[in-house]
């Protein structure tokens, strides 16, 4: 009888499972079930990668039409399905569909005799509607290059595959990271000082000293700043290193961070840099407090407590780094071959996954994707 | 910056004063552009030692490759964009790296 009754049991559990999945993928909603983090990085061959870090593979690998050696700065789409990334000897932007493969947007920089080139500032509109570019302007004479002003462009993103600027917001030159807020009003440009420029006009609102802070104990911060900045969970924030003022060391680790949602930026010294230099750190989006840094060291940082908490050889230089939507992973990229993935909690490394025939990812940023259905 | 001197001529051009107080315009994203990137690191680090270069080495192969970071190392991939065709991987393919020369 037991077993009549425990046979019958695993029947109808299978039988009402069954009809749940019926039932959910009748309403559209069984793909939610399986929404997970992707990771997405850019490497040589001029191609995305996507890489599934449960599983420690890559799961999917876009070769982009457009010429070019790597993509550069990197943006997705909310909905994870586009890629936006600088290429083509920095003077196209293109949007890959990660299903298709297919080019889908495109911008080739600079009009007529006005030429442009894109490095690390990138980013979209919390709405997904623009996306926002920091450029290098020049004009080509028949004799001479004319160097003109640096201009933030503004394009919208259903503007297909011959995309033109909406507007071009006045931009500093050397602005390297950029970020737009969480309201969509404000883009910050980040050059030797912080830009807060209203993203309809180009307005600058403020300026909030980097370079130039004024400060009685430190001499004026390095950000060495060339990469683009990261908009993850809404702040974002980059490494900086000073001096005590009047002296040539020792090299302190600071933070710059930038919080999206309510445009409060702070400029924090944290401890006397033991390590050799750190050069990107994302926040973590589940707690907003966490900062991860690397470069031949993963550091994990409570940027409110202005403190470091814990440090780890990364085994192998980063120039890349980004965090799980969930928190509990840090993900490092860039350089060589391989992205590492790390436990947020103790930093202990979870796995390594090697790109196809170990192709480099240079420079290349790292960004993570939360999708509700397997790439194809 | 006071402890250097220039040593050629384009050094010479970029320390001297303007006279009709004409300013220098940079493009690259660095301070004042690629050919004056002075930062070692590519075969000693500012400490004269090799502990705090890019681990591996090959990292730092292709990824100053893009920004111009050491132009008299690496070729910048804007000016030379062939110099990395059909080779990937920095580990694997750098013995088939060629070198540049001024064109004649």
């Amino acid at each position: 009888m037991a077993a009549i009754r425990a046979s019958t049991g695993v029947h109808v559990r299978r039988t009402r499972r069954q009809a749940a999945v019926a039932l959910l993928g009748a309403l559209g909603l069984l793909g939610q079930l399986h929404a997970k983090d992707f990771v997405v990085v850019g490497s040589y061959g001029n191609s995305l990668h996507i890489i599934d870090p449960d599983a420690l593979k890559v799961v999917k690998s876009i070769a982009i039409a457009t010429p070019g050696n790597a993509p550069l700065a990197i943006v997705p789409s909310s909905d994870g399905r586009v890629v936006y990334a600088v290429t083509n000897a920095w003077s196209t932007i293109v949007g890959i569909n990660v299903d298709t493969g297919k080019e889908e947007f495109r911008a080739d920089l600079g009009e007529g005799s006005i030429r442009a080139r894109a490095y690390a500032g990138l980013d979209l509109s919390p709405d997904g509607k623009e996306l926002y570019v920091a450029q290098m302007r020049w004009q080509e004479h028949s004799d001479r290059y004319e160097v003109l002003s640096p201009g933030i462009a503004v394009y919208s993103t259903d503007g297909g595959r011959s995309a033109t600027p909406t507007r071009i917001l006045p931009a500093p030159r050397r602005v390297m990271g950029l970020a737009v807020s969480a309201d969509g009003r404000t883009v910050y440009a980040n050059s030797y000082d912080l830009h807060v420029i209203d993203s309809a006009t180009g307005t600058v609102r403020d300026i909030r000293p980097i370079v130039n802070w004024k400060s009685s104990q430190y001499g004026p911060p390095d950000q060495f700043n060339l990469w683009g900045f990261l908009n993850v969970g809404q702040v974002f924030v980059h490494p900086l290193f000073t001096v005590p003022a009047g002296q040539e060391g020792p090299v302190h680790l600071g933070l710059l961070s930038v919080d999206l949602r309510s445009g409060e930026v702070a400029t924090d010294v944290l401890e006397p840099l033991s390590t050799p230099a750190v050069f990107v750190a994302a926040v973590n989006p589940a707690r907003r407090n966490e900062v991860f840094a690397v470069g031949h060291y993963l550091y994990k940082i409570d940027r409110t407590a202005k403190k470091v908490l814990l440090r780890v050889p990364a085994g192998q230089i980063f120039y890349a780094i980004n965090v799980s939507t969930d928190g509990t992973k840090v993900f490092t990229g860039g350089g060589i071959c391989n992205v590492g993935i790390f436990a947020a909690e103790d930093l202990t490394r979870l796995g390594v996954v090697q790109l196809p025939h170990c192709t480099d990812q240079g420079f290349g940023t790292l960004r993570v994707i939360n999708r509700p259905d397997w790439p194809r | 910056m006071k402890h250097l001197q220039p040593l050629n001529r384009a050094a010479e051009r970029l320390e001297a004063k303007s006279d009709d107080g004409a300013q220098v315009e940079a493009m690259m994203p660095f301070p004042i552009g690629c050919t004056t990137a002075l930062d070692p690191g590519v075969e000693v680090d500012a400490a004269g030692g090799v502990s705090t270069l890019c681990v591996p080495w090959e990292a730092d192969l292709y990824g100053c490759a893009e920004p111009c970071y050491w132009p008299a190392q690496i070729p910048d991939v804007n000016t030379h964009p062939d110099w990395t065709d059909g080779k990937r991987s920095g580990i694997s393919d750098w013995r088939e790296l060629e070198q540049i020369y001024p064109k004649e």
